[in-house]
């Protein structure tokens, strides 16, 4: 597999495709830790994989144009409404093994737009997943 | 719910769809109220 530079992925959030209004995508999926240790000579300890927590989280530049980034993400967190998520890596080439594309529903529990005097408008919104399915990796 | 047809009003376009592309979809009621309401589609022959 070919390393990557990343200019062409694809984000869409509600059916909407954001890719041109993100900046960084990172996928968290994470099972707790449960520790299942006995006693035992060595003082190992033993783990099982517990609950799986999964998230998403998006650097957006903030845009409020019609169907831009506030319009779309801002209605989703204030009625707690379940949305889809998607993030293709390539958006060039169709999904496949080589190019699978991570899908989800998922809810913005929290929204925190700001502004900096001269610097670009950027915030990071977390898409955290909501129901049994979670986010995951599908090649087709 | 039966099929409709849309068409794509804004720039960010709409579930694969274009700006200015028509399309027929059974779309989830509450996915069509929210993409009205945001500009990202019209019902064609529909409110504007």
């Amino acid at each position: 597999m070919p390393k990557r530079v990343s200019f062409k992925d694809k984000i869409t959030v509600d059916a909407t495709d954001l890719s041109n209004f993100a900046r960084s995508v990172e996928l968290s999926s994470e099972h707790e830790r449960v520790d299942v240790s006995g006693f035992n000579p060595t003082g190992s300890n033993e783990y099982l994989a517990g609950t799986t927590e999964q998230s998403v989280t998006v650097e957006f530049y903030g845009a409020y144009g019609v169907a831009e980034v506030h319009a779309i993400l801002y209605p989703l967190h204030k009625n707690r409404t379940t949305c889809s998520f998607k993030w293709l890596p390539d958006s060039t080439v169709a999904i496949g093994p080589t190019n699978p594309e991570l899908r989800g529903n998922c809810q913005v529990l929290s929204y925190s737009p700001g502004s900096t005097r001269g610097e670009a408008d950027t915030y990071e919104v977390q898409f955290t997943a909501s129901d049994a399915a979670g986010l995951a990796f599908f090649t087709t | 719910m039966s099929k409709k047809t849309y068409v794509v009003t804004a720039e960010t376009g709409f579930d694969g769809h274009e700006k200015g592309e028509e399309f027929e979809a059974e779309l989830d009621e509450e996915l069509e109220q929210r993409a009205i309401e945001r500009g990202s589609i019209k019902e064609k022959g529909g409110k504007k």
